[in-house]
């Protein structure tokens, strides 16, 4: 115990002590605190006070490179808040500004432009220049072709997206090219996997395949974990199908099924939101994602 | 003491028993590997080849969650970038890390802003990664902290191999349990940690303070771990250990000042403060999400106030009873006891893995240490104890030989609200009930000699 009461150990104590009040003194750089109230009002669908945070960045920031690469994320997140908000012409204006940011801060065949270009594509599927952003995802698998390495991942989404733009167009066989394309991508039990089988089952069903629309729900309720908000959603949609090709039966008991699970996972939430869940929780921003990307799909159903 | 077995095994000692036991479940837990690997196991190799391993995208939009690994290799891109081309830049600014994260990743991006809260040693490992692309980095880091827990197991068995060379079947459960898997998957830096740990114990074993003092020195590198190691060698190895500690303080101040430069040291600081102590940054590090004494009381079904105030005053009592067993019990067992420090530390290093307050499952692997030395004192000759410590020894060594079973349980549930509790509960009980059954040995070895004496 005499040891407690050495010089070495009131050093240490002292270090310690000093560190803890310097760091009380310590505040978070302006910059930093506007992209994080930024983040934060998107996370909770406050899109235009996002924006108006992230438009005063520029004013604030000098030229030097430390700013820069501060005012590339700002415009980054700018851009998907402009996306999120269904104002794609200035998304696309931002997107152009981040491309020629990210090229003067990291060189013209850096990965971080896939990004800003993949933001871009999405812009144009909403303006419904098609054309343009399958050239855009195109032209991103050829970059991410480029990279050393294989990089496999990163040509998933871009054929995706290809995939649903045709969707869109009702081009069925095209679409599930490109589907079954990234699905050869993607190994099983990943947290897309039942939103990419859901995808298969939709275009199998608009094209009157019912056997493979079938296994692909199928697949959809194995992949999907029973307590996320999607493995309702997908129940619903695969009573439906039952009840198209008359297997009321089957249906009734999917439904039976879905209602379950929509019931659990309202005690999840209800859970976890009497516990310590911000909003910028990984866990409440998936559920709010994959029901947006979900949404998307029932939008897409209109069009058979 | 003997046990009466049914015919025709007739009777056979606790001892023989023990040993049919263990080799029972050992083959079990061999098959059990062999088959999770033999379903699993292409399915794990298509995502490392096909580079799923570190990315996993949530939902079309892009939003993607990210492996460990992923912001450990985005914080060396960042510090490379600082180190060649602009020398102003905060590595520790979680949008700029997120910004790597995103170059790492493309064209997906992170559903989340990252903050790293490692100290600046970190990126003299992260830093000469970023030469490498994302897959041979993740190979390079893997293989490298699967190389900590071998040391660790070497470390710990290599004075008894000549003896019992059949401890080398150790191998299969100290790398076939999910802590372990967890960390080579999502590329943790625990192993590490662990190595450290289980070197400086052993030089403290040897007596060599300073050096065992030296090699603590970089268990700060996960700061909340490093009270395993410093509370014993403080209290053991005295101010010897504290110089050799010191040295190896200094040392790595220096190597981060010249890895990430003075001011990115004061910014670690400032991270630490802004996460920890403002939260500034919350949505990172759910209380619940852990596997800890503080999430087991976030997961209860009812909803209890301040748990991080109650989980850090358990933490303090569980450092202070540290304090107490190593200067007030320890002297006295090891008068008595051949194995008396590793039975202290067994009891210390799983308190302290239980109540930490930053504990994910993975970090379990720290639980080797203890689980390899109760199994070597555990198994050693039975003629020298007491009926009812044999009994005891012979449950640690089954519990200890389950571990890495339990371990597994945690994978086959479904995500829920009572599973999370149940899979916070199952390791914590676990390691319990090994604290309970080493401290009742520690008491009954202490009493028999005192009744010895008294004599």
């Amino acid at each position: 115990m005499t040891f407690l009461k050495t010089a070495y150990f009131r050093i240490t104590y002292l270090v310690a002590i000093t560190a803890a009040l310097t760091s009380c003194c310590i505040t978070e750089p302006k910059i930093d605190s506007l992209l994080r109230q930024a983040e934060s009002a998107k996370n909770i669908n406050e899109f235009t006070k996002a924006e108006n945070i992230l438009l005063e960045i520029p004013t604030l920031s000098d030229q030097s490179k430390k700013f820069q690469f501060l005012q590339l994320a700002a415009l980054m997140q700018l851009a998907t808040c402009y996306l999120a908000d269904s104002k794609y012409a200035e998304a696309i204006a931002v997107c152009n500004k981040a491309l020629l940011l990210c090229e003067q801060l990291y060189g013209p065949n850096d990965n971080l432009k896939t990004s800003i270009l993949f933001t871009l594509a999405s812009a144009q599927e909403g303006m419904q220049q098609y054309d343009q952003a399958i050239s855009t995802y195109n032209s991103i698998i050829a970059l991410v072709k480029k990279l050393p390495g294989n990089n496999e991942a990163k040509e998933f989404l871009p054929l995706i997206r290809c995939g649903d733009i045709e969707y869109r167009k009702q081009h069925w066989t095209t679409a599930i090219k490109f589907y079954e394309l990234a699905n050869h991508i993607q190994p099983l039990s990943s947290p897309t996997d039942h939103l990419m089988n859901l995808r298969l089952a939709l275009t199998y069903m608009a094209l009157g395949q019912n056997d493979k629309a079938d296994k692909c729900f199928r697949n959809c309720t194995l992949a999907s974990y029973p307590m996320e908000a999607s493995f309702g959603h997908i129940m619903h949609w695969y009573a439906k199908f039952l009840r198209k090709v008359k297997r009321n039966d089957e249906a009734n008991t999917i439904e039976n099924l879905a209602e379950k699970w929509d019931r659990q996972h309202r005690a999840f939430k209800k859970w976890l939101a009497e516990r310590e869940v911000s909003p910028n929780s990984r866990f409440h921003l998936t559920g709010k994602y994959v029901a947006a990307d979900l949404n998307m799909l029932d939008e897409y159903s209109k069009y058979k | 003491m003997k046990i009466n077995i049914p015919s025709p095994l007739h009777q056979i000692t606790l001892e023989k028993f023990r040993s049919l036991l263990v080799c029972f479940i050992l083959c079990a837990y061999l098959i059990f590997s062999l088959a999770i690997t033999h379903v699993f196991g292409n399915r794990l190799l298509k995502q490392v080849v096909n580079g799923f391993i570190y990315v996993r995208p949530i939902a079309m939009s892009g939003v993607s969650d990210i492996s460990d690994f992923t912001l450990i290799y985005a914080s060396g891109l960042l510090n490379w970038q600082r180190f060649t081309k602009y020398h102003d830049i905060d590595i520790y600014d979680p949008f700029l890390l997120t910004q790597n994260v995103t170059r790492a990743i493309a064209p997906m991006h992170p559903i989340e802003i990252y903050s790293i809260q490692y100290p600046p040693m970190l990126f003299l490992l992260t830093t000469p990664l970023a030469q490498l692309n994302l897959y041979n980095a993740w190979l390079l880091w893997s293989i490298g902290t699967s190389f900590c827990v071998a040391i660790t197991l070497f470390v710990l068995i290599c004075n008894f191999i000549k003896e019992r060379p059949y401890l080398l079947v150790s191998v299969v459960p100290c790398f076939g349990n999910i802590p372990f898997l967890h960390n080579f998957i999502i590329g943790q830096s625990t192993p590490i940690e662990l190595a450290v740990i289980a070197i400086s114990f052993k030089l403290m074993l040897n007596s060599s303070y300073f050096w065992a003092g030296f090699v603590a020195g970089a268990s700060l590198f996960k700061i909340q771990f490093a009270p395993i190691i410093l509370i014993p060698g403080i209290c053991v190895g005295k101010s010897k250990f504290l110089y050799g500690c010191i040295l190896m303080a200094l040392i790595e101040a220096m190597l981060s000042i010249y890895t990430v430069g003075w001011g990115n040291v004061l910014n670690f600081v400032k991270a630490n403060y802004l996460c920890e102590v403002a939260r500034s940054y919350i949505g990172l590090n759910d209380i619940w999400s852990m596997s800890n004494f503080r999430s087991i009381l976030a997961g209860l079904p009812w909803t209890i106030p301040n748990i991080t105030l109650i989980s850090s005053a358990a933490y303090i009592i569980v450092c202070l009873i540290s304090f107490v067993l190593w200067l007030r019990v320890y002297p006295k067992l090891k008068k008595i006891s051949n194995y008396a420090f590793e039975l202290i530390a067994s009891v210390t290093i799983t308190l302290q893995v239980i109540f930490s307050m930053h504990l994910y499952y993975y970090d379990y692997i720290l639980m080797s240490i203890p689980a390899i030395w109760l199994y070597l004192w555990s198994t050693i000759n039975d003629t020298n104890y007491s009926g009812a410590l044999k009994l005891i020894r012979f449950f640690i060594t089954i519990l200890v030989i389950l571990l890495p079973l339990i371990s597994w349980l945690s994978s086959l549930t479904t995500l829920s609200e009572s599973t999370l509790l149940l899979n916070a509960l199952r390791p914590f009980l676990a390691c319990g009930a090994l604290v309970c059954l080493t401290a009742l040995a520690i008491i009954l070895q202490l009493k028999n000699t005192k009744n010895l004496h008294s004599l």
